[in-house]
This record gives structure tokens, C-alpha cells and sequence, in this order.
């Protein structure tokens, strides 16, 4: 799971069917900015409706691609893969 | 800022009053923690024992833990503590989900509210702030529609929601609080509690951080123990099945009630047509998680209906197979599907309301009630619809409805003519699991605080190293009081227990929980310094039910009928429980606590250790404790 060396990345890559909705992505990205836990600070968004099972996993501007850290950590605790770092080329 | 893990605030409700008071809470954590740690000893110190559960003066604690909302795999839970509506002792409910974190970023450890109002009103907490509000419009509504009502009138998807259903409103026993529509805070009757109180719902939404006293290190404890669970090959089937997954295997220990307990062994026919595998690929279209869980053991499905939409509705737990499966006998995996979210419509606890309609099903079979009793159904074994035409009538309390919903010990009351005999219940509670087989199984269900239930000291002997054979009465009782402290850490900690060793035994145990509450507040504590504070909760636990249940020694005994009838097929065929046997297992047991053999009651030696004065005093002046 873990990315043993640093590799640049060029962006993360979205599958939604696999997401489980389980928001390990929001508080890993919260910690990547202020080391604290808290959705609101998250620039990736899970955003689910029950009802209607609608699913919708927005990046926002402010991602910055995990810079000084190993790996993008949204894409480290998302255990389905459901986030995939798409290395630079 | 000088508060991590936890926030260090919690806010008091009182309905009467309409009065919201925010305080400080950090005093209260040092020593009891969070989550059930915090319930529990609020409930003790506040509720005085010859309040009824149904009163105003009952409190209502919503808990989350130390861990809950931060990157602690499984960080989901909160507990729901009150005073039990079918026991008169303790309930901790415990509920995943979203809930629990949200009430911490919204700036709160916890809610404690007492009191009860003259209208129906709802919650509504917005970062460090909350309102009672009219809820007139949400009464008589599902539990879906409420979440619904709420999210849509505030136009966010995002505000999560605890809500009672139409049982909780009517004050059925059964009636539990559901959360994020498919999260079952279940047992005791919380949901009758809400609706003692006119309180339909608890809105909470928040945008505040958890903060973490050493946020590398905690992060360093969190990747090793996340990536013990992903390597993990029992988490691994748990992911594709759920708990489901163990169906055919716990047929073959004894772990399935048949016809209300008349047999501990379903037809494994019967359990490969309403498998797991076949309603995933019929209809799952998600696997789904509780908040920050890497196990994700549940399903999205989506079931094609005749008339307007389809359902979309979450799939179940292993409780729903042994509920309507094994113990009434259904064998469509689509029906129990929509039973199990008919139940989470109305607000209904599976194992509470199921237990009754099981028994009702029994006197029918037996003559002992008929079609004047049952207002003309005809209960006859796997008929789903009549089980959804019970499930309405107990939620209403209407017709038969209304004595079922008293719970099955109750009910046999009103009823008389010798149902009683087949009544399964622990203290007063419903008792769901099958005891007949294994005696870890059965120790833990018959000395659980809250009346029965297989989640405080119970556990699988054949996966339980140490624990002997699975029938012998032997060296149970030390794991019981290993995994009853285990518990309460985990419930303090407000981590999912399918992400610890109960579950398997390489995942998270009290030295993992200790780095991880060490890492996260700044307060050091080993695993045995959390087991001690296991131990101690269990004994407010325990206070409370001498104190205001009554409870003794002659409490802890299984249902009468696993001492008389045998099992009568499969593996475990002829097992059947003795008296010596369970004697022993409860000597050892009081032992390991430092209790009194003869009452079962509490020692002034055992309470000194733990140093619990004001349980000692309140026991002393009522003459319940021993020396
Ligand atoms: S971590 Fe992955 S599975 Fe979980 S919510 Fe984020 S995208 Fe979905
Ligand atoms: S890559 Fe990093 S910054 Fe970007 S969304 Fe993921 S966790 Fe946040
Ligand atoms: S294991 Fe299942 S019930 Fe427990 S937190 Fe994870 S998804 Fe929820």
C-alpha cells in the first residue's frame, strides 16, 4: 500500500462504483494541510445521497498533490482503489 | 488549544426546561474517557434508581469516543446510554456510521440530555451551537423521511441525522435510533426513550478540526495497525460477505436458534437460499463503510419494486439471519432485506422485535394462542408477510402488536396459559443468541450489563485462543472477564469492535488502543491501565443494576428452557446446559471480579481497587454491598 519512493504525480485518478463512502480520504487530506482531522478542510469531497444513491468524489483546486509527502495519503487510505495516483509519464 | 483527541465540550439538553447549556467535559474524561466510559458513569451519578426509564428524569447520553473522527481505522462509533426500558438497569447502545464524528467536528465529545418536552422537537447542533426545534412536521414520519425532511430543508446532503421511528414515538420496547438510515443503535429500548421525550431527532453537522497532541507518531500507529487489517484474511471476506460470511460455519458450532430456540440447527439448505453471494449478485450495487473504515463489511442494494422506485437500501448483519432466518424460519434472502429495512423505516430493533413475533409464533404452533389472540393472522412459520404485518402492528402498538411490543417476558404476563415457558430472556431482555453450544458464548450473554446480547464479555471459543473446547465449562470464565474490560475500552475508545481481536486475533488489542490514545492526547496509559479502566466502568455498570434493577446472583442464568430441551439435530445434537455447569462458570466468574459468590453483588475489597467510592457508598446505604 505504501510507495516505497517518492514519484512525482501527476494527478489522482477517480472510480466512484468503487468508493464505499467511508471519508478516510477527507480526513487524510485534512491531515496532509494542518495535521488535524476535519472534512471541511478536505480538497477531496465525498459528497452521497442515500436516497437516490447518487455519488459524486469532487477534487478541489486547493489539492496540491500530497507535495512533501510519500504518496498522495488520499490515495494511501482509500483501500478500494477507488483513488489511484497516475504517475508522471 | 489544550485538548487533543478529545474536544473538551459537551453540551446539556434539558427538554422541560428548553434550556441548552454548553461545559466543559475534560475532568470527566481523564477518568471515565468517552463513549460508554462517559454514559455510564453519568447515568450512575444522575439518574437515581427509582426513576423509571420512561420518566423525564431518565437521562439520554450521546457519546463519542476518544478516537472517534480521527484516521483510528474504524473511528465510527458512538454510544447511546440510558436507563433500559425491558431491564430497569443499565443500556449502552452502540451505533457506526457518520453520526459520532460529526458530532465531534461540530465541537462536541458528547450530549447529555434530560428532561422531556410537550411537543415533539428535534436537535439541530451546527458547529458549537444547537437549537431545540418544532418538530411537528417530521412526527409520525419513517426514519428515512426524517433524514430526509431535515437534509432537504437545510438544502445539505452532508448534516447527518439520529432519529426515531414511528415504535420509538408509540414507546414500543422494541423501538431503537437509527442513524445515517441503516445504523442501528438497538437493545433496551432507546428509542422509546427518545420518544418518552418527544424528541424525534438529533440534527448535527460541523466544520471544526480534531486535533491530535502528537500528530506523527499517532499517524506512525495508525498506518501499522491500518495495514494489519488490510493483510488480514478474515478482513478480507468480511469485505466481500460481511458478517454474513460466517452463516454456514456458526450452523455447524451452534451459533443459529431454530423456531424460537427449539432447535439450534437451521437446514444448511436453508442458509444456502438466503445467501450472502447470491443477494450480492442479484442485487448489490455498492459495498459500503461506517465512517474511516477500512473493513467496509456492508452493501448498497438496489431491488427492483412493482409499483413506483426502486428500493435502495442497505443490507444486513448476521443478527437479521438468526432473527427472521433461523428463528422464524424465513428463507428468501429478498425478504429479510425488506424486513431488515422495513425495521429501519420504523424504527424498530431487529433482535427485540424479532424476539417476540418468534415466540408468538411458537404459542401459535403450539395451540396456546390462536386466531382470536392474533387478530386473525395465521402465524405460521417462514410467512414473511405476516412477520411485516407483526412488525407494523408492534411499531404501532395495535392488536397483538401492543402486547408484543412489551417484549416477550412482559407479554407472556398478559398472555398467561404456560407461554411463559417459552420466553428466552436475561434479565428481563429478549435474549436472541443461541446458548446451548458454547459456553464462552453463553457466559458472556448471561453476565452482560445490559440483559443478555453477545457484544460486552461473550466470544467464539474456536477462535478464542486459550479458551478450551467450545462445550466445556472450563477456562471460560477468565475470557469473559478478559473481553468484558476489552470491551469497554473499544466502546470508550469509540472504534468499531469488528476491527479488533474479538474479531480475529490479529488485529487491534489494548497495546494498539494504548499507543493510539497515548499518540492522540498526550495522556499515557498502557493496555493494562485501559483494562483497568474496563474494569472499572463495568462496575458502575454493575452498580447500577443492583442498585436499580435489583439484580443478584439469581439474574445471570440462561433462559430456563437450554436447562430442560436439548438440541435436536446437526453437530451439536443433545447439548443441553446444566445447572453444575453454569454454577461453576459464574463461581469462577465472580472471582476474577472480586464479588460476592452467594448475592453476586460487589465487594467493599473490589471496589476499593478500583477506587469507586461513590458506587461503594450508594451500595452500602442500601445494604447491597458485601464484604
Ligand atoms: S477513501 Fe476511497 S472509498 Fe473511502 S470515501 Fe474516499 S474515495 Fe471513497
Ligand atoms: S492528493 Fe493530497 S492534497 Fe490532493 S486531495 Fe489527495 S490528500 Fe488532498
Ligand atoms: S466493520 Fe462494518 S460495522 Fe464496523 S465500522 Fe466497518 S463498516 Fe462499520
Amino acid at each position: 500500500m505504501t510507495i516505497e519512493k517518492e514519484s512525482p504525480i501527476s494527478r489522482i485518478t477517480i472510480k466512484p462504483e468503487k468508493c464505499t463512502v467511508c471519508r478516510s480520504c477527507e480526513i487524510a487530506c485534512s491531515y496532509h494541510f494542518k495535521k488535524e482531522f476535519n472534512p471541511k478542510i478536505s480538497q477531496i469531497k465525498i459528497i452521497f445521497d442515500p436516497k437516490s444513491a447518487d455519488l459524486r468524489i469532487s477534487q478541489e483546486n486547493g489539492c496540491d498533490l500530497c507535495k512533501n509527502e510519500k504518496s498522495p495519503l488520499c490515495v494511501k487510505y482509500c483501500v478500494r482503489g477507488a483513488l489511484n495516483a497516475e504517475k508522471v509519464e | 488549544m489544550d485538548t487533543y483527541g478529545w474536544i473538551g465540550k459537551f453540551l446539556r439538553i434539558d427538554l422541560s426546561k428548553n434550556k441548552i447549556t454548553i461545559d466543559s467535559s475534560k475532568k470527566l474524561l481523564k477518568r471515565f474517557i468517552g463513549g460508554r466510559g462517559v454514559g455510564q458513569w453519568l447515568l450512575f451519578d444522575q439518574v437515581s434508581p427509582n426513576t423509571q426509564a420512561l420518566h423525564p428524569d431518565n437521562l439520554l447520553v450521546f457519546s463519542s469516543g476518544v478516537l472517534t473522527g480521527t484516521m483510528a481505522p474504524a473511528s465510527c462509533r458512538m454510544s447511546i446510554d440510558t436507563k433500559n426500558v425491558l431491564t430497569g438497569g443499565v443500556l449502552s447502545s452502540n451505533v457506526g456510521g457518520h453520526f459520532g464524528p460529526e458530532l465531534k467536528f461540530a465541537g462536541f465529545d458528547f450530549l447529555v440530555i434530560q428532561g422531556s418536552s410537550d411537543r415533539p422537537v428535534f436537535l439541530d447542533i451546527k458547529d458549537e451551537h444547537a437549537e431545540i426545534k418544532d418538530a411537528s412536521h417530521l412526527w409520525g414520519r419513517s426514519t428515512w423521511e426524517t433524514e430526509d425532511i431535515v437534509r432537504k430543508d437545510q438544502g445539505d446532503l452532508s448534516i447527518r441525522v439520529a432519529s426515531i421511528g414511528v415504535a420509538g414515538e408509540n414507546l414500543a420496547k422494541p423501538a431503537c435510533v437509527i442513524v445515517d438510515r441503516a445504523r442501528a443503535a438497538g437493545r433496551g429500548g432507546c428509542g422509546a426513550v427518545l420518544g418518552s421525550k418527544k424528541l424525534k431527532a438529533i440534527a448535527v453537522k460541523g466544520t471544526q478540526p480534531i486535533n491530535i497532541a502528537k500528530p506523527e507518531k499517532f499517524m506512525n500507529e495508525v498506518e501499522k495497525i491500518w495495514n494489519k487489517i488490510d493483510s488480514n484474511k478474515s478482513v478480507e471476506t468480511r469485505r466481500s460477505l460481511g458478517t454474513r460470511a460466517a452463516l454456514p460455519f456458526s450452523n455447524e458450532l451452534g451459533f443459529m436458534g431454530v423456531k424460537n430456540f427449539q432447535d439450534d440447527y437451521w437446514n444448511p439448505q436453508k442458509i444456502k437460499r438466503v445467501s450472502q453471494k447470491q443477494l450480492n449478485s442479484n442485487f448489490e450495487i455498492r459495498k459500503l463503510a461506517c465512517f474511516n473504515c477500512p473493513i467496509h463489511c456492508s452493501h448498497l442494494y438496489r431491488i427492483p419494486q412493482q409499483t413506483d422506485s426502486d428500493l435502495i437500501s442497505e443490507g444486513f448483519q448476521l443478527n437479521v439471519d438468526w432473527d427472521f432466518g433461523g428463528k422464524i424460519d424465513i428463507t428468501d434472502g429478498e425478504a429479510l432485506l425488506k424486513i431488515n429495512t422495513l425495521c429501519n423505516q420504523l424504527g424498530l430493533d431487529l433482535d427485540n422485535s424479532s424476539a417476540p413475533i418468534a415466540w408468538a409464533f411458537e404459542l401459535y404452533e403450539k395451540g396456546i394462542i390462536g386466531k382470536n389472540d392474533t387478530n386473525g393472522l395465521d402465524l405460521i412459520w417462514g410467512d414473511a408477510d405476516v412477520v411485516t404485518t407483526l412488525l407494523h402492528k408492534i411499531a404501532e402498538r395495535e392488536g397483538l402488536g401492543k402486547i408484543l411490543a412489551e417484549g416477550s417476558l412482559r407479554a407472556s404476563k398478559i398472555i398467561g396459559r404456560g407461554s411463559e415457558k417459552y420466553v428466552s430472556h436475561i434479565k428481563g431482555q429478549d435474549s436472541i443468541e443461541a446458548l446451548r453450544s458454547d459456553k464462552g458464548w453463553l457466559l458472556g450473554c448471561i453476565t452482560s450489563a445490559r440483559g443478555g446480547g453477545h457484544l460486552d464479555g461473550a466470544f467464539q471459543t474456536h477462535k478464542t485462543p486459550g479458551a478450551g473446547e467450545p462445550d466445556s465449562y472450563d477456562s471460560k470464565a477468565e475470557k469473559v472477564f478478559w473481553f468484558e474490560r476489552f470491551k469497554a475500552i473499544v466502546d470508550m475508545m469509540g472504534v468499531c469492535y469488528f476491527a479488533t481481536v474479538w474479531s480475529d486475533k490479529d488485529l487491534i488489542g489494548p497495546d494498539d488502543f494504548s499507543r493510539l490514545f497515548s499518540t492522540a492526547t498526550g495522556i499515557s496509559m498502557s493496555g493494562n491501565d485501559l483494562m483497568r479502566t474496563g474494569q472499572i466502568v463495568r462496575n458502575v455498570e454493575k452498580g447500577f443494576n443492583t442498585l436499580h434493577a435489583g439484580f443478584k446472583r439469581s439474574d445471570d442464568y440462561p433462559p430456563e428452557r437450554f436447562f430442560k430441551e436439548p438440541i435436536v439435530s446437526g453437530p451439536n445434537k443433545d447439548r443441553i446446559l446444566s445447572k453444575e455447569g453454569v454454577d461453576h462458570m459464574l463461581d469462577e466468574y465472580y472471582a476474577l471480579h472480586g464479588w460476592d459468590k452467594e448475592t453476586g453483588w460487589q465487594t467493599t475489597k473490589c471496589l476499593d481497587e478500583l477506587e469507586l467510592n461513590e458506587v461503594k457508598e450508594q451500595l452500602c446505604s442500601t445494604k447491597k454491598l458485601m464484604e
